[in-house]
């Protein structure tokens, strides 16, 4: 039961965090020039593959499909995050995150790169570690399709 | 092991094969491409979220 309260928190976020950059690439390209790590011609591909890459890896953790592989991912896609914000932090840099994109304006939500959210992804991992250890999932769309 | 690969695989080619066909169906997507292939031109669109 508690990885399923996990499934829908972190799939949740990360399902409309997704849609967020979604809806609005440019800001996401911005954002990836800022962090100035990758090189120029693979930003406009990470903006376009990330945000859906989330959405999916978010869907299928909800929905509890494929949900040992799909929190593994997201581990490490949280994980890459993480270090892209410790560099920011290391350079001295202070820009957004874009971990939310729009959804941070919309909600008004502080959206830095800095120590909160290298905190707040570890937690993410940890409850990630969680719901890939967990054997059996409540409410699984994977579960219904056996017993089928 | 081999299956949980196999599962990552399928994750990553279908959020590929997706982000690739909204790309090209969504106007916005398009224009990103267009204006970043050509190497160190930046995006004079204001963005949406300004407007």
């Amino acid at each position: 039961m508690i990885s399923f309260i996990l499934r829908i928190i972190v799939g949740g976020i990360f399902l409309i965090s997704g849609l967020a950059k979604i809806s609005d690439p440019v800001r996401f390209v911005l954002t990836l020039r800022e962090f100035d790590i990758f090189p120029e011609i693979i930003v406009p591909f990470t903006a376009i593959y990330i945000p859906w890459l989330e959405f999916i890896i978010g869907l299928c953790i909800i929905l509890g499909i494929l949900h040992r592989a799909s929190s593994f991912m997201l581990a490490c896609l949280i994980f890459i995050f993480t270090i892209a914000i410790i560099s920011v932090i290391i350079r001295g840099m202070e820009i957004d995150c874009g971990c939310f994109g729009l959804l941070a304006d919309m909600l008004k939500i502080p959206d830095m790169a800095d120590m909160k959210a290298v905190i707040r992804n570890l937690i993410f991992i940890g409850m990630c570690i969680y719901i890939f250890k967990a054997k059996k999932t409540a409410f699984s769309l994977e579960n219904y399709f056996k017993k089928v | 092991m081999k299956r949980l690969l196999t599962e990552i695989l399928f994750i990553m080619t279908m959020a590929l094969v997706v982000s690739l066909l909204y790309n090209f169906v969504s106007p916005t997507g398009i224009k990103i491409i267009k204006k970043t292939s050509k190497n160190k031109v930046e995006i004079k669109e204001e963005p949406t979220w300004q407007k």
